[in-house]
């Protein structure tokens, strides 16, 4: 009978095969890119190639080919970045601003007060100065800063 | 008579005197806060007996760019009035004070701009001392 034992063998592979039962195998193989061929380079016969390009050009509408000297098309260009303070101007209204404030809290507007605005005053903006001016002279003249400072208030 | 004629002749002259100094103005720094004004000769307050007298305007440029003149006044009681102005007109005349002028600014209330600056230079105003 021992003669029939390669034919059970190959019997029970055939059945779990079917039956789905894992039979070893290898790992699929990895993918692979398909290969990309550098193209080889063509022989170009230059002068055939301007000669081409020249009975091409000749042959557009008039229009086209006097695009470039009728009106300029303007390149396109960046928006012009928006206008940011300066930012030294920038500090220097804040410290100005905090200069006043403080001033307003104490109520009065003396020597040192004056002479740190003014250095101030020279490194703000124009808007910032004008932002400036424009609370400090009501403050005077309404009476929220009296001025113990002699002359001028800066 | 001879005598007495020369005598009112010479009275006469020394009365003549006075008027012959020319006319003298002198005025404190007047200042009212509710029509936003200050007022007074620029000679005058620097003599004055109190300390807190003063009248005066400035104008600031800056080579960056802006320009703008300010006024600013105080009086006999410390009072103050201030205005500012890029005016050109208003910077421009700012420049024609001097130690003898009467200055008169006006301004508005709420946002210190100065409105109106008046310079005066005369005679009768007693230069800076």
């Amino acid at each position: 009978m021992s003669w029939l034992r390669p034919f059970a063998f190959a019997g029970a592979l055939v059945a779990a095969a079917l039956v789905g039962h894992a039979i070893p195998r290898a790992a699929p193989p990895p993918r692979i890119a398909a290969p990309i061929c550098a193209p080889q380079p063509a022989v170009i016969d230059e002068v055939a190639l301007r000669a081409a390009i020249r009975a091409e050009l000749g042959n557009l509408p008039r229009a086209t080919t006097n695009a470039a000297t009728a009106a300029p098309v303007a390149a396109p260009t960046a928006p012009p970045p928006a206008a940011l303070p300066d930012a030294a101007a920038a500090s220097a209204l804040a410290d100005a601003q905090q200069l006043l404030d403080g001033a307003l809290t104490r109520g009065r507007w003396g020597s040192d007060d004056a002479s740190a605005f003014r250095r101030l005053l020279a490194r703000v903006d124009s808007d910032g100065r004008t932002q400036l001016l424009s609370e400090l002279a009501p403050a005077i003249n309404d009476g929220r800063l009296e001025l113990t400072t002699p002359g001028m208030p800066f | 008579m001879k005598r007495s004629l020369l005598w009112v002749i010479a009275l006469a002259l020394g009365s003549g005197g006075v008027a012959l100094a020319g006319q003298h103005e002198s005025d404190p720094v007047y200042v009212d806060t509710t029509s936003l004004s200050g007022q007074g000769t620029v000679g005058d307050p620097r003599s004055s007996t109190d300390l807190h007298q003063y009248i005066g305007c400035g104008v600031t440029t800056y080579a960056s760019g802006g320009s703008y003149a300010t006024c600013s006044a105080t009086d006999a009681t410390g009072k103050s009035v201030y205005c500012y102005t890029y005016n050109a007109d208003l910077r421009q005349t700012v420049l024609g004070i001097k130690g003898d002028s009467y200055l008169a600014f006006f301004g508005n209330k709420t946002t210190g701009e100065c409105t109106a600056i008046i310079v005066t230079n005369a005679s009768s105003y007693a230069p800076k001392r």
